[in-house]
């Protein structure tokens, strides 16, 4: 299946552009959470997702933000943390303005 | 008793007998109000009558600052516009910094009050302890750059700080601003307010230093401003580096940056066309407010095509959406030549955008005949570049029917045309489509000066701040709390004149250094209760005075736009705010505000926050 992978600020930079298609090996409808593309794409830029996404002691980066379809997922449930060929992911890294 | 911080000294200006009188502030209302935001709107309800043409000569125009301000605190160099608003006939407190405000506070004055119309055209000079009135006829009609320049040479002063109008003031434009040296106090008509006065311009030199009290404990609160930026991860590592326009890619990201008056119907990639990307290469140099270590102003120069050379502090975030996206210009040099055109007519950036934005989608759906030829389509900056003028000159059709805001032109045009009017209670909206941003919806809706994103800026929706706790945006519930939150915290940086942006990076400390730090500077204690409590105050007396305008639950709404019609694109897809989804956020806000259902404060809460004397002022109830 193919998500579509946005990302703002440093993820941006990390990617190169602000949106990329990811494709992704899926055995059924629900096996690939939202989780599981962050490893993904950890590895895919070597690294460097997670040195963003975590704190130096493991414990997520609370500045960080990351959306299924436009939905912060620390307010979705484990079970609607399943992503479905076209969805969107959003990762975003502090930004400021306004 | 207070010894610093404070002159505790107002400098009240007659402009129809060309008099000046100072007075004392009273100790007990600089305690309870401080200054900036609060202090002026308590001044403009005692002395203005209910019912007045905010045009009028009984109006009042308050140049207010506050404990802070020109002393060494970081990011303090705030100037507070107060005076009842031609656009939107409620209170309003319109901000900029720069240079100018720490150069009036050091005249010796903590507040101006500029009362009564001159005849002819003048401008006014407080220097050295005087206050002198000169011509302004010979200025009359000149952009707000030849302004400043001819008054310097007039009074043979390079050092003077300037803020004044331009033609768009002069003709009383209600979208007009006023322009201190390159900073806008851009909203909300201000600019109208000094031009129905025949005022051009306010000239200040001060060089009054301003006393505090308790060095040790002041400085260690200046140490806690350093270090509370320091340790943020927005102002430094983020803002700093390209300023407020990189707001334009978390916005654009959830599919929330408005487009073609808010239409949103097509996709394009801002960021990269005139967001912090499309802008890069017009970079010239960073340039800061007085004492302001996050130096956030970009100048930058378009550097090709027509406009190649033209050059501006800016474009802010705001400008890029409403000179940019929302009329449909993606040439980011045309960003830049309109908004340092908005700076030369003294027009706000953000009103002037949604006027044309809306002027071209009238004439996209037939509803309006572009009778001055100026071919208004999306996309079509030579024609923003015109209507800029139009609206600041009065000139042409689109200079008539615009000049006083999108409200106004309903009204002219007729109730068929209400539904591409983006503003709430007269105020055009800023940039952000919160269909998908609920908070930052209710905010607007509520705000005590219509569609203002600094009056209760939801960061933790726009941005995820976790402070005071990580939000779900699309979310209703919760969110008329948030926004008391959010409109108490940015009560009490418009009212200490601290920035905005600094002290959102601070949000889970800025209450308490303001306590420090004022308490240092004036010798008086003040806690972090206060601090919330000051913020609130302000909230409260403002919904007075709007109240006894005859404001209430009716006037608490959003554009029949985004209430009706859900976002077309992106990650907020199918959302909108229905009428429903308003009342459901407003009932809560007003509960968390202890207002009753129609929007009314109650007497217990002004009693509560010290605000007896406008319980009378409350409705009458059958």
């Amino acid at each position: 299946m193919t998500v579509e992978i946005i990302g703002v600020g440093v993820f941006r930079q990390i990617m190169g552009k602000s949106k990329i298609p990811l494709e992704i090996a899926s055995v059924d409808r629900n096996t690939v959470t939202v989780h599981i593309v962050l490893e993904k794409l950890d590895t895919l830029y070597d690294g460097q997702f997670a040195k963003e996404l975590y704190l130096e002691d493991g414990t997520p980066n609370l500045w960080t933000r990351i959306m299924l379809n436009g939905r912060d997922i620390r307010f979705l449930g484990e079970d609607k943390l399943f992503v479905q060929d076209g969805d969107a992911i959003l990762i975003s890294s502090v930004m400021a303005g306004g | 008793m207070f010894q610093g911080g404070w002159f505790g000294k107002l400098l009240r200006i007659n402009l129809t007998d060309q008099t000046s009188r100072e007075e004392e502030i009273p100790e007990e209302l600089l305690k309870k109000y401080l200054g900036g935001a609060a202090l002026g709107s308590k001044i403009l309800y005692d002395e203005l009558a209910p019912g007045i043409d905010p045009l009028g000569e009984e109006n009042k125009l308050l140049y207010t600052t506050g404990p802070l301000t020109g002393t060494d605190v970081p990011c303090a160099s705030r100037l507070n516009i107060a005076t009842k608003s031609p656009l939107t006939g409620t209170v309003t407190n319109s901000l900029s910094g720069g240079h100018f405000p720490v150069e009036l506070k050091w005249t010796g004055y903590d507040i101006i009050v500029i009362e009564g119309r001159a005849k002819k055209p003048v401008y006014v000079v407080i220097k050295e302890g005087r206050v002198s009135f000169k011509s302004a006829e010979k200025l009359w009609g000149l952009n707000t750059v030849d302004t400043q320049v001819l008054i310097k040479e007039n009074l043979k002063d390079l050092n003077v700080r300037i803020s004044c109008i331009g033609p768009a003031g002069e003709n009383q434009s209600m979208i007009a601003a006023i322009i201190n040296e390159v900073r806008a106090a851009g909203r909300k008509g201000v600019g109208a307010v000094m031009g129905s006065k025949n005022l051009k311009a306010v000239v200040v030199r001060g060089t009054q230093k301003v006393p505090i009290t308790d060095e040790k404990r002041f400085k260690a609160g200046v140490r806690g401003v350093l270090e509370g930026l320091k340790a943020s991860p927005m102002a430094y590592p983020v803002f700093s580096k390209v300023g407020s326009v990189s707001a334009a890619e978390p916005v654009s990201a959830v599919g929330c940056f408005p487009s073609n008056n808010w239409q949103n119907d097509k996709e394009v990639d801002w960021v990269e066309k005139i967001g912090a990307a499309g802008l890069a290469e017009s970079a010239q140099s960073n340039n800061s407010c007085y004492r302001c270590p996050v130096s956030c102003s970009q100048v930058r120069m378009a550097k090709k095509g027509k406009y190649a050379g033209i050059s501006t502090e800016g474009p802010e975030f705001e400008t890029v959406y409403s000179l940019g996206s929302n009329v449909g210009v993606t040439d980011s040099a045309a960003v830049i030549a309109a908004d340092r055109l908005c700076d030369e007519l003294g027009l706000d950036t953000i009103s002037a955008g949604v006027c044309i934005s809306m002027a071209m989608e009238l004439v996209q759906r037939g509803l309006l005949t572009d009778e001055d030829g100026l071919d208004l389509r999306f996309g079509n900056d030579n024609a923003v570049m015109r209507m800029l003028r139009d609206l600041a000159y009065r000139q042409g059709q689109m200079g008539s029917l615009f000049a006083d805001g999108t409200k106004r032109a309903v009204k002219i045009l007729g109730e068929n045309t209400a539904m591409y009017a983006m503003q709430v209670k007269g105020l055009e909206l800023p940039a952000y489509d919160v269909r998908g941003f609920k908070a930052h919806g209710l905010n607007f809706a509520t705000s005590y000066t219509g569609a203002d994103h600094n009056k209760g800026y939801a960061n933790q929706e726009v941005f995820g701040m976790p402070v005071p706790y990580p939000v779900e945006r699309l979310e209703l519930k919760g969110k008329g709390i948030l926004t008391k939150f959010n409109q108490d915290f940015c009560g009490l940086f418009d009212t200490v004149t601290f920035c905005e942006f600094p002290a959102s990076f601070m949000l889970d400390s800025f209450q308490k250094l303001v306590a420090q730090l004022i308490s240092g500077a004036t010798g008086l204690d003040f806690t972090e209760q206060e601090m919330w409590d000051v913020g609130e105050r302000l909230n409260n007396l403002c919904r007075m005075f709007n109240v006894r305008e005859g404001f209430s639950r009716k006037d608490d709404t959003l554009p029949e736009r985004l209430m009706t019609e859900p976002l077309k694109n992106g990650l907020s897809k199918g959302e909108k705010i229905s009428r429903e989804d308003l009342d459901f956020m407003l009932d809560e806000y007003y509960e968390a505000r202890q207002w009753d259902s129609n929007g009314i404060p109650t007497p217990e809460k002004l009693t509560a926050l010290g605000l007896e004397d406008t319980i009378k002022d409350l409705p009458q109830k059958a």
